[in-house]
């Protein structure tokens, strides 16, 4: 894994964060009657505020994901979960999200299926792909899981219009035009997927990937997290 | 495959959610009450409340309940995984019953997995009215279709329930993994070991369960193919090494086929991996001492001491057998005033002075001066209330000869019914 400079990260955190409030201000000012003083609840502006805090709060946890890392001070903490939980978990915090913006998620997953991972690091993989998700989509996301060729394989998908032809195919952290600042938010979140990716290794072995492809049957995108079957980290 | 549908008021076999009885049990007032009102809202309207470990289990003893919420941390006594062990061993938590486990956010306590049998489901706090209804509905929808077979689960039809089952499956009714397990489980339990092992193949896959895998052990095991049965836990190990049954098993083919070391050595990582199998505990225990490790053999019987207290069944072997470690390693006053321990603490269980007096035998052999007459009369009162515990059965009057008593050790052995026990 190539070392990153935290600079850059830095940069490109504030900026969008800053992006962030600044709409999030604009929209609380719009849910407030500049002369009557009443408030109106309006379901666009709340979503909007709902969208603006999620990035806010995803831009955070990735900062300080990447931080602990690039410090060495991330071991990851690999223990055996069922996927469908991981999954559900995810979708009922995100929940009130989607329903403001309109976008329905369902989910597709062996119930029994179980796999060795780091649940705070992969959930922190879901949130980033999907807040950006529910933003691009029209309406439906899937998230699913299945085993392919011995590997977990985490996919997002939806009916939007798909990423742009530059960002599709394999990413990985090697890729250092991610981070390059005109590449802005979007290079960081998929340089902290690709991180935490191949934070999922077995000694030897083949890393965890990520890849963006275009062939969603939803129409859309579809944002895939590779994770290679691992022995749990701790004692039980 | 699974899609998880938006919450709605009904089971998915139209049961209206209203007429399921639930149970919440949790330690802390403000957290059932929180249980409750969630549950309120979602269209439950039976709803049972217990405040720890032992007010559940006595709960479940008197009712059948659909659902059970139950958290991990109880405080003391039983944790939320001992109830469900003992509920099931009781067979208070049925075939259809959905137990799911409330566990603290990142506990370190619980592992999916590890375990013969889990939950259902986790819930890890905090967690909103949304999760709660789609992981109940999601374990409703596959518990619901094994209704049928609880009630013969339950009155111990064994055989009745596995023909239910294959009836099921020919039908292809509910899911067909949970049908062969329970086929499985039941054919193992009738002595036809040949089904028990089909059902376990029947499941295996890309991702064959580590219960399949072990379960093809457990048939060599009792088809008397001992090689296989190391062979069939090895590979559950291999491919999933967290799944700590399959580790106990291993241990156990080991010191039947003469490898005591090689078994201790297997139990000691799977009690440093998962401590808190009482059952673990004490085959280490017996290992241990059998090797004459005595201060591992000390450790794990304490250990499983406080693991029986907590699951309210204290058995005086426990400790004394901690005893028994304390003297051969030559911690005899140690065992001496932990002795009058277990004297007072285990009063009232059946066999506690059959176990005093064995202990108080051993320190007698090791020099310690013990009144001797007394022990004598508190031996013959016992002979005279009864016959020992079958785990002393050889020991006592072996222990009775090297003191000089051949009399007594004879009486006892008489009384036994003769040697036959070797």
């Amino acid at each position: 894994m190539k070392s990153i400079d935290f600079g850059t990260v830095i940069a490109i955190s504030i900026h969008d964060m800053k992006n962030s409030l600044g709409m999030a201000m604009n929209s609380l000012e719009a849910l407030r009657d500049p002369e009557t003083g009443e408030c109106n609840c309006d379901e666009q502006t709340i979503a909007r505020l709902q969208y603006e805090a999620h990035r806010v709060h995803d831009s955070l946890v990735q900062m300080l994901t990447l931080y602990r890392n690039q410090q060495g001070l991330y071991t990851p903490r690999l223990r055996p979960l069922l996927v469908i939980e991981l999954l559900e978990d995810y979708w009922a915090s995100s929940k009130p999200l989607m329903d403001h913006s309109g976008v329905t998620a369902e989910i597709d997953c062996d119930e029994d299926l179980e796999w060795v991972l780091d649940r705070e690091l992969v959930t922190a993989v879901l949130e980033n792909v999907v807040t950006n998700t529910v933003r691009y989509c029209h309406g439906r996301i899937r998230l699913s899981a299945v085993v392919r060729d011995g590997e977990l394989w985490l996919q997002v998908e939806d009916d939007g219009p798909g990423f742009p032809e530059p960002m599709l195919g394999s990413r990985t952290t090697e890729d250092q035009a991610m981070l390059e600042r005109g590449a802005g938010r979007t290079g960081l979140g998929l340089y902290f997927c690709a991180m935490i990716a191949e934070l999922h290794t077995v000694q030897d072995g083949t890393p965890g990937s990520v890849r963006l492809s275009n062939d969603s049957d939803l129409g859309g995108g579809r944002f895939t997290l590779r994770l290679p079957a691992l022995p749990p980290s701790e004692t039980l | 495959m699974s899609t998880a549908a938006p919450p709605s008021r009904a089971g998915s076999a139209g049961r209206p959610l209203s007429r399921l009885a639930v149970l919440v049990v949790d330690d802390f007032a403000n957290m059932r009450a929180t249980l409750r009102e969630m549950l309120l809202t979602s269209g439950f309207e039976d709803i049972d409340l217990a405040r720890d470990g032992v007010d559940a289990l006595d709960k479940l003893e008197r009712r059948r309940y659909d659902i059970v919420l139950c958290d991990y941390n109880l405080g003391d006594g039983p944790d939320g995984q001992q109830v469900l062990d003992r509920a099931r061993e009781q067979g208070w938590v049925g075939p259809a019953t959905v137990f799911v486990m409330v566990t603290a956010e990142n506990s370190n306590e619980m592992v999916m997995g590890a375990l013969e049998s889990g939950p259902d489901a986790y819930l890890s706090k905090p967690f909103n009215r949304e999760l709660l209804v789609v992981r109940l509905q999601r374990a409703l929808r596959r518990r619901d279709p094994l209704r049928a077979l609880d009630p013969l689960w339950r009155r111990g039809e064994i055989a009745q329930a596995r023909a239910e089952a294959e009836r099921m499956l020919a039908a292809g009714e509910g899911r067909a993994a949970d049908l062969q397990r329970l086929r499985s489980d039941l054919a193992l339990a009738e002595g036809e070991p040949g089904v028990a092992a089909e059902a376990a193949r029947a499941v295996t896959g890309e991702t064959t369960p580590p219960w399949a895998q072990a379960r093809l052990g457990e048939v060599a095991e009792v088809e008397g193919n001992l090689a296989a049965a190391e062979e069939a836990y090895r590979a559950a190990i291999a491919a999933t090494p967290y799944y700590m049954p399959a580790h106990d098993r291993l241990a156990f083919v080991l010191e039947r086929t003469g490898r005591e070391r090689e078994a201790l050595d297997v139990l000691v990582a799977a009690a440093e991996r998962s401590p808190k199998s009482l059952a673990r505990q004490r085959a280490l225990g017996q290992l241990a001492l059998a090797q004459g490790e005595y201060d591992r053999a000390a450790r794990a019987w304490r250990y499983a001491m406080a693991l029986a207290t907590q699951m309210q069944i204290p058995h005086p072997g426990d400790m004394a057998y901690q005893l028994e470690a304390l003297i051969a390693r030559g911690a005899t006053r140690e065992a001496r005033t932990k002795l009058q321990i277990l004297e007072s603490d285990y009063r009232g269980h059946p066999e506690v002075a059959w176990w005093v007096v064995v202990t108080r035998l051993r320190l007698l052999l090791a020099g310690v001066a013990v009144d001797r007459a007394g022990l004598l009369g508190q031996l013959d009162a016992a002979m005279a209330a009864g016959s020992p515990p079958p785990a002393l059965r050889e020991v006592l009057p072996e222990l009775l000869e090297q003191a000089g008593e051949g009399e007594r050790a004879r009486s006892l052995r008489t009384s036994n019914g003769g040697p036959g026990e070797t």
